[in-house]
């Protein structure tokens, strides 16, 4: 059955996202036993894991994984997760070898595996991401590294996804969008208030570069998070958003401008020097990512 | 305005493929020549995917495995993926850890002729 996100609550910016994704997500009592996997076509796709009719695994590049989650925000140490890694990857432990080794709790573990997979599907679905038909996997294929243990049913995924889409349905009000690239109109400030923390990171970020989906890989956070963070920043003025879907124009002044270009080959243009550049535009600019 | 084919050229791959982040073109021994950068030091990885794109192509030859279709390095915090331009230039493709190398491969693939023809009608204006 394909459902809709407009048969839902009305959300003020109209609707977003192609749930045809979910509609493909088999009933927990009708997949097919043992581990499968779902193709999502589309850009960027992604893969969904099912085994027993349990989502235990959902992987795009447009949401980070459960590694960068654990990894990118520090809650795991690339030492911690190097060990895992080798000891539990070659059979499908790294998980176990993780919370054996005290670097993450089982609950908290599970906690990121459920984030993760509730992102990537809402990525996926808000791409506009449809599925075939679940694929049975071969004893020899790989699954990703980190699992949820057992699996969240599908019809549970399936109402979060509608619920988020919903809401994401009113950030388009302020022009966030996956594709979006908001620009701090001011540089973020050291925030003595902790809840406010990940809100100024996001700025901190905003560059007029990166999309919420970069934001979220550079701070190790989930995609809709960020996005929401976004939201709240946008209406508040403290981000600008371009068109989402606007080409990078050609004339629009560049990061490098600063970087002394080498005659090695006839410039197309003017130099660099000649175009302008407004360092308030971009705050961010210069700013290095560790 | 200033109209830079070649900038425009990696602003699209950026949009195209999920997980890029910075794009330079070097000639082959590494000076810069146009980058897309978001706060590195273009000059300097123009330098470093010289000496990688080298490496790479000596290191096929060495083995016997043919003609160098391009480098990837994989670090924690993502890709730096490396690929020949014609026979005087190179792109360096700096993504995250959420890229689709698989995809990346595809899409640069006319992204590289191009640049390719740009590098060589520039040179022989």
């Amino acid at each position: 059955m394909v459902t809709s996100v407009s048969e839902g609550p009305k959300a003020d910016g109209g609707e977003v996202g192609n749930v045809s994704l979910l509609g493909s997500l088999p009933r927990s009592g009708a997949a097919p036993g043992g581990t499968a996997r779902l193709r999502v076509e589309g850009s960027p796709g992604g893969v969904v894991y099912l085994r027993d009719g349990l989502v235990v695994a959902a992987t795009t590049p447009a949401s980070p994984g459960p590694e960068s989650l654990l990894l990118r925000s520090g809650r795991v140490s690339e030492d911690a997760w190097n060990a895992a890694y080798g000891a539990g990857a070659p059979t499908g432990r790294v998980g176990a070898e993780l919370v054996a080794r005290a670097a993450v709790g089982s609950a908290g573990l599970e906690a990121v595996c459920l984030l993760a997979i509730s992102d990537a599907v809402f990525a996926l679905a808000l791409s506009g991401g449809s599925a075939g038909p679940p694929e049975p996997l071969g004893p020899g294929e790989l699954l990703p590294h980190l699992l949820l243990e057992p699996g969240v049913p599908p019809e549970r995924l399936r109402g979060e996804t509608e619920r988020r889409l919903r809401i994401a349905a009113g950030w388009q009000e302020a022009g966030i969008t996956a594709r979006c690239r908001p620009v701090a109109v001011r540089p973020a400030v050291e925030s003595p208030i902790r809840a406010d923390a990940l809100r100024q990171s996001v700025l901190a970020r905003a560059n007029g570069r990166r999309t919420p989906r970069d934001i979220a890989f550079l701070l190790g956070q989930g995609l809709f998070v960020v996005m929401q963070e976004l939201d709240h920043l946008a209406r508040r003025g403290l981000v600008e958003v371009d068109p989402a879907t606007a080409p990078p124009r050609d004339d629009a002044p560049t990061l490098d401008e600063g970087v002394p270009r080498l005659p090695l080959l006839p410039r197309h243009g003017a130099p660099a020097a000649d175009r302008p550049h407004d360092p308030e535009a971009h705050p961010q600019e210069h700013q290095r990512e560790s | 305005m200033a109209h830079n084919p070649i900038l425009t050229e990696l602003r699209a791959l950026r949009e195209q493929v999920t997980g890029v982040m910075e794009s330079a073109v070097a000639t082959v021994d590494g000076l810069l020549v146009t980058a897309d950068t978001d706060g590195g030091r273009p000059e300097v990885v123009a330098a470093l995917a010289a000496a990688t794109l080298g490496l790479g192509k000596r290191t096929g030859t060495e083995v016997g495995m043919g003609d160098l279709r391009e480098v990837v390095i994989r670090c924690r915090g993502g890709y730096i993926v490396v690929y020949a331009v014609g026979r005087m230039g190179l792109l360096a493709v700096l993504a995250d850890e959420g890229l689709d190398v698989a995809r990346l491969h595809v899409e640069s693939r006319p992204t590289v002729e191009r640049l390719d023809k740009l590098l060589t009608q520039g040179s022989a204006n």
